[in-house]
């Protein structure tokens, strides 16, 4: 969905704000093109959950790897919460 | 010939060159003394979740962090192994509740850089342990300065540094593991021993 793609672009440029500044590759892998290492990628997690109102279980970390995937995973998620 | 130490580790500036290729190069010369052999000869692969490996799975092992402009290579005989560096300045460190264990949040407040330490060692027992970013940090247990247990029951050595006074290095190695060589790779890259790290 559009508004949680724009979620995941705010919680990333909150991570990495060069983000911002240019357009994203839904299928580019997020951590290699933006340098980003696994203390980004809990920040990034805190911010999702945060936006979203969602929690993320450790071993879903993975799916957050591209914009595409993130969106998709998140929109499950958000369909289909876990207690 | 003398053999290789079986745990070592090299920590060196980046001078400018690119971290991940300055940590690579830096791991194959560590694995071309073990296994007599070129540094470009080394058979390393990357795991499935990130890791690298000398192909085969067999040892020797290695590991690979970067911070600033730092870049720090580790190798073992005796097991798999796990580095990992940290500004001990870094900030945000992200929320307790997704890194730290239950326990570990009882214990009380830890000024930044202790919190910084504990971030590295859980990092190095995850890269030891090869999951990736779906690491379970929150079910590392740092039980104290120098011992981790993983979510698998196997316990892990960690040994810490701290370099130029600004960064954190912690190691983590099977529990029992030989003394550890420390060596900078660079001129000017200081090493000193937080004292928390236990000998070697």
């Amino acid at each position: 969905m559009e508004d949680t793609r724009t979620h995941v672009l705010a919680a990333l440029a909150e991570i990495a704000p060069e983000i911002a500044d240019e357009p994203v590759d839904p299928g580019v892998d997020l951590l290699e093109e933006y340098d980003l290492d696994s203390m980004d990628l809990l920040n990034l997690v805190a911010a999702l959950e945060g936006r979203l109102g969602v929690t993320i279980p450790e071993s879903d970390y993975p799916r957050l790897r591209t914009l595409t995937g993130a969106v998709g995973y998140l929109d499950g998620r958000m369909a289909h919460p876990t207690p | 010939m003398t053999a290789p130490p079986a745990v070592r580790v090299v920590i060196a500036r980046c001078d400018g060159r690119d971290p991940h290729r300055a940590g690579d190069a830096q791991l194959r010369r560590l694995l071309a003394a073990v296994l007599r052999c070129p540094p470009t000869a080394v058979p390393l692969v990357t795991s499935p979740s990130g890791r690298p490996e000398v192909a085969g799975g067999a040892g020797p092992w290695g590991s690979i962090s970067h911070t600033a402009d730092l870049v720090v290579a580790a190798v073992s005989t005796v097991g798999p192994i796990g580095v990992d560096a940290e500004r001990l300045d870094r900030v945000p460190l992200p929320p307790a509740r997704l890194w730290l264990a239950p326990a570990e949040r009882r214990t009380g407040r830890e000024d930044h850089g202790a919190l910084v330490r504990r971030w590295t060692a859980k990092e190095a027992v995850a890269k030891a342990l090869g999951r990736g970013l779906a690491a379970p940090l929150s079910a590392i247990v740092v039980t104290d300065d120098t011992t981790a247990v993983a979510p698998n029951g196997t316990r892990w050595t960690l040994r810490a540094r701290t370099v130029d006074d600004r960064v954190a290095v912690t190691l983590a190695i099977p529990a029992g593991a030989p003394p550890t060589r420390w060596t900078p790779g660079s001129a000017a890259v200081t090493i000193v021993d937080t004292g928390e790290g236990g000998s070697g």
